[in-house]
């Protein structure tokens, strides 16, 4: 984890990610922000860019889904290292979603983004809770 | 449910302890904390059915068995692991090898132990708020 490395969002939705960075930015945040919309270019984008602060990630994705992904991260070890901490979103949980989410080791799990409020309020317990949390590679 | 389930601190030294309950209870969170002083009985305790966990957080530097060992333990049967979710390490330990050993147990956070009462007191807030808002396998 580098604290003040690149915020990645990996999300399709140009709406999505409006919101996503206007929540970031309000908070006062001021990591460059990564957006990778198109899922089958995500590993490589995550190969060459700079070690992220943390990465949030989409589960819903056309082409190759969120967990699709993480599972493509989970087998180089390098890149599991550098895409630390990893964070799923979606805008409903259910508990077999949950489970998926945390047996690909993901590092937390954000859910019911469709509410501006809660969204504003789990953003900024991700970045504090992660800012504070220690886990490097 | 869950989130008003268990805090289990696994955590050797008794002055730590006293520390970490002296501030959970200026929290005010309704959870109940369970503090275990001895590494090798945490499995079986973990394992225990009516045992469900909200949170544990975990000390490394044990005798006995290393909060990396008991980690091991619990990642090498599945049913446990997600049932300990989340589990965070919570440590004096500062060396960068540390960090990455933790990093490699699969954790969902790493935390030092803090010196400063009120700092010591918004990093457990902050880690309590924040799982209380996720969503965790149950």
């Amino acid at each position: 984890m580098n604290v003040n490395g690149p915020i990645v969002i990996i999300e399709e939705d140009d709406f999505e990610i409006d919101l996503l960075r206007e929540v970031i930015t309000d908070l006062g945040y001021k990591n460059p922000i990564i957006t990778i919309g198109n899922p089958l270019t995500a590993i490589e984008t995550l190969r060459i860019s700079e070690k992220p602060f943390l990465v949030l990630s989409a589960i819903n994705l056309t082409g190759l889904s969120g967990f699709q992904i993480r599972d493509e991260i989970l087998k180089e070890k390098d890149l599991f290292r550098k895409c630390a901490p990893f964070i799923f979103y979606s805008a409903h949980a259910t508990q077999d979603t949950c489970r998926e989410v945390f047996n690909r080791h993901a590092n937390g799990f954000i859910h019911d983004i469709n509410d501006y409020g809660k969204l504003y309020q789990s953003i900024q317990l991700v970045l504090d809770y992660w800012k504070m949390s220690s886990i490097v590679a | 449910m869950k989130k008003d389930g268990k805090i289990i601190l696994i955590e050797d030294d008794i002055e730590d302890r006293e520390i970490f309950e002296e501030v959970y209870n200026t929290l005010g969170f309704d959870n109940e904390l369970v503090m275990l002083s001895d590494s090798t009985m945490v499995l079986e305790y973990l394992k225990k059915e009516e045992v469900k966990p909200f949170l544990i957080m975990s000390d490394i530097n044990m005798p006995k068995m290393s909060g990396y060992e008991l980690r091991d333990q619990v990642l090498s049967d599945p049913d446990l692991t997600e049932k300990c979710v989340p589990y965070i390490f919570f440590t004096t330990s500062q060396s960068p090898d540390s960090i990455k050993e933790a990093y490699r147990k699969s954790v969902q956070g790493f935390f030092f132990k803090m010196t400063d009462y009120r700092k010591f007191s918004n990093t457990l807030k902050l880690i309590i708020d924040y799982w209380k808002e996720a969503v965790t396998p149950e």
